[in-house]
């Protein structure tokens, strides 16, 4: 049995150690708001917080965050009030929407290491694919976000 | 939670759905700003017709909610917020009272293409069935409209529609749509209304908030890989 808070709540789950946490959170726990998008950490469509870092989940073995603390895109705000979903609103960043969970989670993560991030910084450090190119919003809504969380 | 995705038609596209267990309406009214929003309902596509329809393309509830039904899909393009606000430019209905879903393909065979063209492809969306949509919403405004005046013993051309109510014109007095509904689906018109030309226009052009950003942001929108249907099993492709 491996041992799992998720989104602040304690899970003991019956499931092979190797398991990617990805397949857990969707299958097992039903949180189906982290997607699989490649399997292999390129695009970040998985991305979760474990811990506060943002880490691909198809690539990490649910073993390996036992007794851990994870957070998914449900567990960001009860009510996407947090300052970078609010400022996905404003932005309308999502087009399809697919990668968006994983863009908003590694964004969210990002503003923690850099919270009056430049456009180099944001360069360097987000990698997410996006397919539909929303590249040019989400670099407009984590500035808004970074001002937003500022004041 | 899981959801039952009924169709007989296998879709590959984007579903668009709320896990709101409480029936939808809520996603929109949580965010400041979008309080004049319409939304999207606990399902992309509902039964197949509904009670209160005036058409084919909406529906509308006594206490006034309108359902409007997208001919096309949502990939991101905006059709599902697009192609309501067609419907609702000559419904002149209250767009926060909106509610979104997918036309059914199976009532679209059954009823010879009452839906018209369905696929979703080359930004063809809105040139497809931009004039149908116009037609369903100046249709059902036009029954309404009857509606009131029949109640009132006047003419229609005594009466006017606006944000959600039928006016007499002379006296002021209104009725709401969720009150003329039931009435104005049995109405038969003797003539269909014009549709309006774009220099009428007073929603369309209007920058609204789309309808599927908010189940964008906090993973509540459901993709083809997330349906969960009974009994379903998994296959993958072994090397």
């Amino acid at each position: 049995m491996i041992a799992l808070t998720v989104n602040g709540k304690a899970y003991s789950l019956d499931v092979e150690s190797e398991t990617p946490l990805l397949w857990v959170i969707r299958d097992e726990l039903g949180m189906t708001g982290t997607k699989f998008g490649c399997g292999i950490a390129q695009c970040g469509a998985c991305t979760v917080h474990v811990d506060g870092e943002a880490v691909r989940s198809c690539s990490i073995q649910v073993g390996d965050v036992a007794n851990k603390s994870i957070t998914t895109i449900e567990g960001l705000s009860p009510d996407a009030k947090h300052p970078v979903q609010q400022a996905w609103l404003a932005e309308d960043v999502p087009q399809c929407g697919y990668c968006q969970s994983g863009q908003i989670m590694a964004a969210v993560a990002f503003l923690k290491e850099h919270p009056k991030p430049t456009d180099a910084d944001i360069d360097a450090n987000l990698t997410n694919i996006c397919r539909c190119g929303t590249y040019v919003r989400i670099r407009s809504a984590i500035h808004r976000a970074a001002a937003q969380m500022k004041t | 939670m899981n959801q039952v995705i009924k169709t007989s038609i296998t879709r590959r596209h984007f579903v668009v759905a709320s896990a709101s267990a409480a029936g939808g309406l809520a996603i929109s009214v949580a965010f400041p700003g979008l309080a004049d929003a319409a939304s999207i309902g606990a399902q992309a596509w509902g039964p197949e017709s509904t009670p209160n329809e005036v058409n084919a393309f909406l529906a509308i509830d006594p206490d006034g909610s309108i359902l409007i039904r997208s001919p096309h899909q949502e990939m991101g393009q905006g059709a599902i917020t697009a192609l309501p606000m067609i419907v609702a430019e000559e419904l002149e209905c209250d767009w926060s009272k909106v509610k979104v879903e997918y036309a059914s393909p199976a009532r679209n065979l059954r009823e010879k293409n009452v839906y018209g063209e369905m696929t979703t492809v080359g930004s063809r969306g809105v040139r497809t069935s931009w004039q149908m949509l116009l037609q369903a919403g100046a249709s059902a405004r036009e029954r309404l409209i009857t509606a009131g005046a029949q109640r009132w013993n006047v003419s229609p051309s005594d009466c006017e529609a606006s944000n959600s109510k039928i006016i007499h014109k002379a006296t002021g007095r209104s009725f709401d749509y969720g009150a003329l509904a039931a009435d104005a689906a049995n109405i038969k018109l003797d003539k269909e209304p014009a549709i309006r030309t774009p220099d009428q226009f007073k929603l369309i052009g209007k920058r609204l908030a789309r309808l599927d950003t908010p189940l964008k942001i906090n993973g509540s929108a459901k993709f083809a890989i997330d349906t969960v249907v009974p009994n379903m099993v998994y296959a993958a492709v072994s090397a």
